[in-house]
């Protein structure tokens, strides 16, 4: 078996609000392979967001370590992008300047990366649309742009955060498929949230059951099936991630 | 049912130079009725033309300084010191607003300074400005500087906390440097709030160079102001505020002229739209 590129060891996050502790993870141990799908499902409120800010090194866990390719991450990084749950696209940039705000960061200049997000826009089915600002997009077209401007550049860990969550269930389908050939393309690490049981077993690798708050692995299914899968395949996993998640 | 409901604002049908035409017509409108209303209403004796002279003799005073060449001159004294110490004002107080801002350390440490500074009125440094700076430009441009940095300085350091933090955290996500979120994302997010401080600290900056220009000086329009009270000449203190209401007037356009420009993004986001008269209901949702 692979090494594992992301691990996290005994990680622990407790917020501190107007004097109140509030424990979201305890002990949350994980080891992802390189270039490996996994989904994270659990109840609302308990902890997912939170892990994927910490992987991506907005915070810092209480307690534990996260190791990427063996080092220790320290705050953020280009090669650990995040799309947010919430749109947080920049309001006062185009969509095709916000998809290449990453490489602007980096120093890449104006024609080159205007020139690579168009082709990532395009290849998203935006390409009318770059001139475009976010509050002219849909719903829908906004989390696409979100989902480029983190792709831009090119990054080792794809932290999405409900990406899916706020788009009607075709538009969802083909952001999934969307979604799974970007991944099988570049094949970037991808901790990918969802209240979806069915999105979290038609995507992933490995999908990792948490417990209500405070979050810890309660368990773990690894489905070696090929994509696309269908509903029937699925049945059975379903049936069994549903008896997780309802475990109190 | 009723022709309301299918009303359609001039915003989404008409030409942009019929939309624009009307635009400034609605300005206009209330301006013309108050110049009738101060040529008539003391032409006909409602009110003393001893205190409130027609707006035509007014004007006519006007003339007179126009031709003698004084009032381009008290004019230009005036906006240069506008000018100058407002300038100041925003070069210091746009950058400290927003590292005040940011800073929760900085602020505990400046702010109860500014908490003591700002209920010293602008007039309240006349006495201390000439001390310093004797007669002249320079007091004059001391007041005007005194008087607006700390008003755009709390303005902006107040809207710099609440930035969108979501938006700086994707940033840094992006792989932003510190210095890199605060000129691509905190500078952005702010200009809005950034502009409509400058707006203040105009308006702000032509009331203390009045205040300077009464007691610290011998030329500029305050001066001209107070010299025709001395004299009595009603039509002059009436032109000279005129004057000042005018050019504080054009220069808010301007800078609302650039911010236009700046801002592009913002067209179209603003919650005044939704509540356009004329507008169907339906439309509200958009
Ligand atoms: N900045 C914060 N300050 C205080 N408490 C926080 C903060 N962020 C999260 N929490 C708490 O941590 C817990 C986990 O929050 P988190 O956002 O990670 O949940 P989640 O699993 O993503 O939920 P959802 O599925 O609803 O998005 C919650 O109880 C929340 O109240
Ligand atoms: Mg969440």
């Amino acid at each position: 078996m692979q090494m594992s590129y992301l691990r996290l060891v005994e990680v622990s996050k407790t917020y501190h609000a107007d004097g109140r502790a509030v424990e979201a993870l305890v002990g949350v141990s994980l080891e992802v392979r390189q270039g490996e799908f996994v989904a994270l499902v659990g109840p609302s409120g308990c902890g997912k967001t939170t892990l994927l800010h910490l992987v991506a090194g907005l915070e810092a866990p209480s307690c534990g370590q996260i190791l990427l390719a063996g080092e220790p991450i320290r705050g953020c990084g280009r090669e650990r992008t995040l799309v947010f749950q919430e749109p947080t696209l920049f309001p006062w940039l185009t969509a095709v300047d916000n998809v290449a705000f990453g490489l602007r960061t980096a120093g890449v200049p104006l024609q080159e990366r205007r020139a690579r997000a168009l082709a990532l826009l395009e290849s998203l089915g935006l390409d009318g649309f770059a001139s475009s600002y976010p509050h002219q997009l849909s719903g829908g077209m906004r989390q696409r742009v979100a989902i480029a401007r983190a792709l831009a550049v090119c990054p080792q860990v794809l932290l999405l955060d409900e990406p899916f969550a706020s788009v009607d269930a075709l538009t969802r389908e083909a952001l999934q498929e969307e979604l799974v050939r970007i991944w099988q393309a570049r094949r970037p690490t991808i901790l990918f949230v969802t209240h979806s049981r069915e999105e979290a077993l038609a995507l992933a690798d490995r999908v990792i059951v948490l417990s209500p708050r405070p979050g810890r692995v309660r368990a773990e299914l690894a489905l070696p099936m090929a994509r696309p899968r269908s509903p029937v395949e699925l049945a059975p996993w379903l049936e069994r991630l549903r008896d997780l998640l309802a475990q109190p | 049912m009723s022709a309301g409901l299918h009303r359609v604002s001039c915003h989404d049908r008409a030409p942009a130079r019929v939309c624009a035409l009307r635009r400034w017509m609605r300005g206009a409108l209330p301006l013309v009725v108050v110049a009738l209303l101060w040529e008539l209403a003391p032409r006909s004796g409602l009110v003393d033309a001893a205190l409130l002279p027609p707006l035509s003799r007014t004007l006519a005073a006007g003339i007179g300084l126009v031709r003698s060449g004084a009032l381009l001159g008290h004019l230009w004294a005036s906006v240069w010191r506008v000018g100058a110490g407002y300038l100041l004002a925003v070069l210091v107080a746009v950058p400290a607003g927003i590292g005040l801002g940011l800073s929760r350390r900085l602020e505990g440490y400046v702010s109860p300074v500014l908490a003591l500074l700002r209920p010293i009125s602008p007039p309240a440094w006349v006495p201390l400005a000439i001390l310093w700076f004797g007669i002249g430009d320079a007091p004059a441009i001391f007041i005007v500087f005194v008087g607006t940095v700390q008003a755009i300085l709390i303005g902006i350091a107040s809207t710099a906390r609440s930035v969108d933090r979501r938006l700086v955290q994707a940033a840094l996500t992006l792989g932003a440097t510190r210095r890199q979120a605060i000129r691509l994302v905190v500078l952005p997010c702010l200009g809005p709030a950034i502009f409509g401080q400058l707006r203040v600290g105009l308006a702000l900056a032509w009331m203390c160079v009045m205040a300077a220009e009464m007691v610290a000086v011998r030329r500029g329009l305050g001066y001209l102001l107070i010299e025709a009270r001395n004299l009595f000449q009603t039509e002059r203190v009436l032109l000279c505020m005129v004057i000042i209401g005018a050019l504080g007037l054009g220069l808010d356009r301007l800078l609302r002229t650039l911010e236009g420009m700046v801002l592009r993004w913002q067209r179209g986001m603003g919650a005044d739209e939704l509540f356009a008269a004329g507008r169907g209901k339906q439309d509200l949702s958009r």
